[in-house]
């Protein structure tokens, strides 16, 4: 070595198997792959099963159902990626609906502005975080967890506890449309992820994104400015739960405040399961999105299945498990370790 | 000091006048007047804590500085924003791998901007990344079929990802090139196109800040050479001026202390035996340690060096053969056995492995003690715990404030002080040290020899690993030399040489040079 140069990296050993072979091994290198694995056999297995799974009323209500977890999993895996956490985005989306529903039954504001206020007032929310994030070095955990609990009680507040009723037929039919045979909601869940996608992996502030999360020194010195970097995704995430808001309350037809809180640990479980380090810098999107649908797969699975409504939380949490489980073997086998 | 002598004639490329800064009540840098020329490598030396560190982040914009002018060719630096000083061609290769290990090669080389072919503003341009980061590395003379631009970096080994720091940095066409530490990661051949590439900037009109722990390579490579005492500029020298041996004066600020040779004890009782000890790299290996020796372990990187200490301390399972501690049999099955039988390790990287930073010096120095200190019931005093951490610094002479002031607030030689302290108040019958002078400076070695000394003298014994073969004659009864796992050689104090040790540690296969032997121990 005394006359070379000992930069080459070291070349995976990968034994000279057939393409097939490969094949596998690149897969169960990516820890994106895993989970639409994942996906496929629980959605097959399930199938199966219980036949009514695959009816197209049934996957419309698993497509609405993304539409709310899913599009929070996308905002939250953005502030997770530069290393932080959002607590405030179910508790948030929830408020973003009663307030949309204040504003228009209350104040008597039209639909479509009502929509933008919320919209811009969650904005503002996910600004403030930001700031407080990237200017005081306030921890995220911490201060987002001030804004579910003010959001949580807000939600009460201006409701008196009660649910909001003759809310304006728009949002409804902004839920409740199909176009074809799919509802509205999951084409919004689609544009969040093609998005999302496109930001992340094909422009400089995406690229930037990921360089903050995943060294943030070495952003800041290389001129990137980090903290407009990150206030943005704090944005991103209660812009969109403020979207999961408008929603909800045309689902269900009704502002109901006590939707909401608790959806936060749902989207950060399916990051985490799509392959989101929680440390930052690593995920990609369709890890991401693959995480939320695997886990309404088996949210709508337990019911048709028909599993009591008492051990479906149970169940819920032990493939959790078994999906981290297999997942950090995988990493273990497989030398791309996560932290 | 006037720095004009060095230079006759040469434009000035940067001023700085009056620039200090100052962290809490300590003054960090202060330079009244220092001007770096045009078309010279300047060379810049000093103990951890002499300020290079901020004078390269005044420099490259990292740092913030209290007060002063800076001008990069006439043109005025505004403090604290790397942006800034990115615009008037400053470029920092810092210590620390400032690279986003998640991204590709392409994506850290061009880190922060977009590159000169693309038009695009807002979308990525692969091809164009991928073409400009390949140029990016040929300029530097790597090939870029060694290094694919497209691999995540945190998939490369370290050299490598020096040498894409250094790419970075010269892409962007730098007139004030800062290299931190450049070599201290690099094999021979990397070390010397860096060294290279210097030269080369500095003779096309550039200017190079060098600052490095080698004195002989500052010294080659420098037309300048600044000596840097507690934030000051203490001398300010030619190459031709600038011996080794004037150089650590300045850095000290006087004489260095040189210690008797030492003598073996006298026959004493075997402390540590082991047989045919087996772990993931290592052996087997066979061993025995006297009540108070100090026995080396030598050898190239990857020789086994440090897994012998982990093995031995219990960090590192054995996977077979047997210890025996004192004549008890002892096979730990974690580091807590090992501190049971009375095994102290002081790993080499204080900052992972030793310290919590941030926590108070008291809190980190009792933790060997804790169970011998606290009353009734495992409570803790507050008064108890407080004047033992007073009693352990002070047996160590740790240089601080007050106990309760962060760990990480002192410099490295007084950090690893407060490691050895905290290893001594458990009164350990063997002490394992791993690289013990890693990231000290001149002076502070020099206690740190002496405490490792006065530990063999009350009847420790010492198994000190280290890549520094001078480190190891200087203190070591006997020297272990290392090569695949195994022990390949045992030499008595007499019959150490650098040559000896070289030879063995190299095997017969391959035939290393010293200077090999030292940049790859680096490295580890």
């Amino acid at each position: 070595m005394s006359a070379q140069s000992t930069l080459a990296p070291p070349e995976r050993s990968a034994p000279r198997a057939g393409a097939g072979a490969n094949l596998v091994r690149r897969l169960a290198q990516s820890p994106e792959a895993g989970v639409i694995i994942a996906c496929v056999l629980v959605f097959v297995a399930i199938a199966l099963d219980a036949p009514t799974y695959t009816s197209v009323g049934n996957l419309q209500v698993m497509g609405r159902d993304l539409s709310q977890v899913g599009i929070l999993a996308i905002g939250e895996s953005l502030v997770i990626l530069t290393g932080g956490i959002d607590l405030s985005v179910g508790a948030l989306a929830g408020l973003a609906g009663i307030l949309a529903a204040w504003f228009n039954v209350n104040q008597g504001m039209p639909a479509p502005l009502a929509i933008l206020v919320t919209l811009v007032v969650c904005g503002l929310v996910g600004l403030w975080h930001g700031m407080m994030v990237t200017r005081l070095n306030v921890p995220p955990f911490v201060i987002t967890l001030v804004t579910y609990t003010v959001s949580q009680g807000l939600a009460l507040a201006i409701t008196s506890g009660s649910p909001i009723n003759n809310i304006s037929p728009l949002f409804s039919n902004l839920s409740q449309y199909y176009i074809g045979e799919v509802p509205v909601p999951a084409l919004f869940f689609v544009a969040a992820v093609v998005i999302a996608w496109f930001v992340l992996e094909r422009t400089y502030v995406g690229r930037q994104i990921y360089a903050v999360g995943g060294n943030k020194e070495a952003a800041r010195l290389a001129g990137i400015p980090t903290g407009r970097r990150i206030a943005a995704t704090y944005v991103a995430s209660s812009v969109l739960a403020g979207v999961v808001g408008m929603l909800v309350i045309g689902r269900m037809n009704v502002a109901d405040p006590s939707v909401g809180p608790g959806w936060e640990l749902t989207a950060i479980a399916a990051a985490v399961v799509g392959g989101v380090s929680l440390f930052g810098g690593e995920g990609r999107i369709a890890g991401i999105a693959a995480g939320a649908i695997l886990l309404e797969f088996i949210t709508n699975g337990l019911l048709a299945l028909k599993v009591s409504p008492y051990d479906q939380q149970v169940v819920q949490g032990a493939v959790l498990g078994v999906a981290i489980l297999l997942d950090r073997v995988r990493a273990r086998y497989f030398g791309r370790t996560r932290r | 000091m006037t720095t004009a002598e060095n230079a006759p004639g040469r434009a000035v490329l940067a001023r700085l006048r009056g620039v200090h800064k100052s962290y809490g009540p300590v003054r960090v840098l202060d330079l009244p007047e220092l001007d770096l020329y045009a078309g010279q490598v300047v060379g810049v030396v000093g103990e951890n804590g002499a300020g290079k560190s901020t004078l390269m982040g005044t420099l490259s914009g990292s740092v913030h500085r209290d007060g002063g002018e800076v001008e990069i060719d006439g043109r005025p630096l505004v403090p604290g924003s790397t942006e800034a000083a990115q615009q008037l061609g400053v470029a920092l290769v810092s210590q620390e791998f400032p690279l986003v290990g998640q991204l590709s090669v392409a994506e850290n080389l061009l880190l922060g901007r977009r590159p000169r072919a693309s038009r695009r503003r807002v979308l990525v341009d692969r091809a164009a990344q991928r073409a400009e980061a390949a140029a990016m590395l040929t300029r530097i003379g790597l090939s870029p079929e060694a290094i694919p631009v497209g691999r995540e970096v945190r998939t490369l080994p370290v050299p490598t990802r020096q040498m894409i720091e250094i790419a970075k940095a010269w892409g962007r066409d730098p007139k004030l090139l800062i290299l931190d530490e450049p070599t201290s990661s690099l094999g021979p051949v990397e070390a010397e196109m860096v060294l290279g590439l210097a030269r080369q900037l500095a003779d096309n009109g550039g200017t190079v800040l060098f600052i490095g722990h080698r004195l002989d390579e500052v010294r080659a490579v420098s037309d300048r050479v600044l000596v840097l005492r507690n934030g000051r500029l203490v001398a300010d020298l030619t190459p031709e001026e600038a011996d080794e041996e004037r150089l650590i004066r300045e850095m000290v600020g006087g004489e260095v202390a040189h210690d008797e040779p030492r003598t073996p004890p006298p026959d004493s009782p075997v402390l540590l035996e082991v047989q045919g000890l087996t772990a993931d790299g290592l052996g087997p290996v066979d061993l025995a340690l006297r009540a108070g020796e100090i026995l080396g372990v030598a050898g190239l990187m990857g020789s086994g060096r440090s897994r012998l200490v982990h093995t031995v301390a219990g960090a590192q399972p054995a996977t077979g053969g047997s210890m025996r501690v004192g004549g008890e049999p002892y096979a730990p099955k974690g580091p807590g056995d090992g501190v049971a039988a009375g095994i102290a390790l002081i790993p080499e990287d204080r900052k992972e492995q030793s310290l919590v930073l941030f926590a108070s010096i008291r809190a980190n120095v009792v933790v060997s003690v804790l169970k011998r200190i606290s009353g009734p019931g495992g409570l803790l005093g507050p008064r108890r715990e407080r004047a033992e951490a007073r009693r352990i610094t002070e047996n160590v002479n740790v240089r601080m404030q007050s106990v309760e002031q962060p760990v990480g607030s002192l410099s490295g030689g007084n950090q690893q002080r407060a490691i050895f302290g905290r290893a001594f108040a458990a009164e350990p019958r063997l002490l394992l040290l791993d690289e013990p002078t890693r990231g000290v400076d001149v002076g502070a070695k020099a206690e740190i020899y002496a405490l490792i000394d006065r530990a063999a003298e009350g009847g420790t014994g010492v198994l000190v690993a280290s890549s520094e073969l001078e480190e190891l004659l200087w203190i070591c009864h006997r020297i272990a030399v290392m090569n695949h796992g195994r022990i390949v050689a045992v030499l008595d104090r007499a019959d150490c040489t650098k040559e000896r040790i070289m030879t063995a540690a190299a095997g017969t296969a391959v035939r290393h040079t010293e200077e090999e032997v030292m940049t790859n121990g680096a490295s580890t």
